[in-house]
């Protein structure tokens, strides 16, 4: 069997695979996704990439300042708590 | 106050949030932000780690890392109860000093023990295998993991210098626990040197020295170096009378002698020893005669020194451990304040070399 004429040509071979694809794509929009069922996320605390569900409480004022060098250089955390305690080794 | 990372705080653990474990508020008032806030939250591990590392929580009040049972059956040896809870005194001083030891998942996984210290090893980061020199030596340091690293006595162990760590020999276990209650640590699933030495087995081995002398000898007392011994052991209310402190005259020496208990997995004859830190008068601050059995039960100890080299001055030659006096435990070395159980440790001289 010949093929038809109109592959005779690169570029018309390819503008027709290219219009087959845009009508492929339109369907699944248009006629196959709007059917599907919508996908579920499970609410995690943490962020969207954690591996399992756990609570979380929010604590930026606590990040705020320890994570901070110029908070911690101006705490008087030593003065206030003992550091180290000999027990004897 | 403790800096922390933002690594940490973008991690798993930091995704919790700070409040989650260690309590308080969200607010910007410093006071009220700490009110009720638990800066070791893993005191209550059940609640806290629980949630997420339950096959560990579940199993963690069996280890001797965190109820002491090594500890608190040696103090128990030397007085006249079976359980330290009969006698509020003993149970006292022991909460008051020897508990301060006891360990929870972030002194070993997040922060430095309070002895060594204190502060968050790495800004926070909980670490899934604990530094060895942060964590392990922060407690272990006047005796094993000072001697392993040659911080304590004279050099380092053979293992150390080929980048071992602690958990590079103990399996987990040893840390967390296995569920089952043991007494004291040598009922732990302890390491042993044949476990990767296998052609050193009495049983296999092929050389002369190890076919020699087969299960009369614990290893160290070929392979180990001198070891810290502590002497003359005393508590003293601290400073602010809150609690008790230990402190005791430090020694390094090398002495073997007789094995002060014989099992099947240990049935060594000759032992490497150490004097570990007891005296009949040390709970005297607390009341008299805290120790009656004292003299029961010696205070000269198996030892497994943690200091293993190939090469040692008493394993240099057959003369340099048979014919050397200063390596054998006699009753030069006890004092006064030592238990009459020692006598039973001082061994007949090892075979001459002429026989």
């Amino acid at each position: 069997m010949s093929k038809p004429k109109i592959f005779n040509s690169w570029i018309s071979s390819l503008a027709i695979v290219a219009v087959l694809a845009i009508v492929a794509i339109g369907i699944y929009q248009m006629g196959i996704l709007p059917g599907l069922p919508e996908e579920e996320y499970t609410p995690v605390g943490g962020g969207e990439d954690k591996p399992f569900e756990f609570p979380s409480v929010d604590s930026a004022s606590c990040v705020a300042c320890h994570t901070s060098e110029a908070v911690i250089a101006a705490s008087t955390w030593v003065e206030e708590q003992p550091v180290a305690e000999d027990t004897g080794g | 106050m403790f800096l922390v990372s933002q690594e940490f705080v973008d991690s798993t653990h930091g995704s919790l949030g700070c409040i989650t474990c260690h309590g308080g508020a969200n607010e910007a008032d410093k006071a009220v932000a700490h009110e009720g806030m638990d800066p070791y939250p893993s005191r209550n591990f059940d609640a806290n780690c629980g949630a997420c590392h339950g096959e560990v929580t579940d199993v963690y009040a069996t280890s001797i890392h965190y109820n002491l049972h090594g500890m608190e059956n040696g103090l128990t040896e030397f007085t006249d109860v079976s359980s330290l809870s009969e006698s509020p005194h003993h149970e006292e001083t022991f909460d008051q000093d020897c508990f301060k030891c006891h360990a929870t998942c972030g002194d070993c996984h997040v922060s430095r023990a309070k002895n060594f210290s204190n502060g968050l090893v790495d800004q926070h980061t909980f670490l899934g295998t604990p530094s060895m020199e942060e964590n392990c030596y922060a407690c272990h340091n006047a005796r094993n993991a000072g001697e392993y690293m040659g911080m304590v006595g004279f050099g380092g162990d053979a293992h150390f210098d080929a980048g071992m760590t602690c958990m590079d020999c103990h399996p987990v276990d040893n840390f967390h626990g296995t569920g089952e209650e043991t007494d004291n640590m040598w009922e732990e699933n302890l390491p042993a040197c044949t476990d990767c030495h296998e052609d050193k087995d009495p049983e296999v081995a092929t050389d002369v020295e190890h076919k020699v002398h087969g299960d009369s000898l614990s290893c160290q007392v070929c392979h180990a170096q001198a070891n810290n011994n502590c002497f003359e052991c005393h508590l003293d209310p601290n400073e602010d009378g809150t609690a008790l402190q230990s402190s005791s005259e430090s020694k390094i020496m090398f002495r073997v002698g007789l094995n002060p208990n014989p099992t099947e997995e240990r049935p060594y004859k000759y032992v490497a020893l150490r004097h570990v830190p007891a005296q009949e008068a040390m709970l005297d601050v607390v009341g008299e005669n805290m120790m009656p059995n004292y003299d029961e039960k010696t205070n000269w100890k198996y030892s497994p020194t943690h200091n293993i080299q190939a090469s040692t001055f008493q394993n240099e030659s057959c003369e340099s451990c048979h014919e050397n006096d200063r390596i054998w435990l006699s009753e030069e070395d006890f004092r006064e304040t030592d238990s009459e159980a020692n006598f039973k440790l001082i061994p007949e001289r090892p075979p001459s070399l002429d026989q």
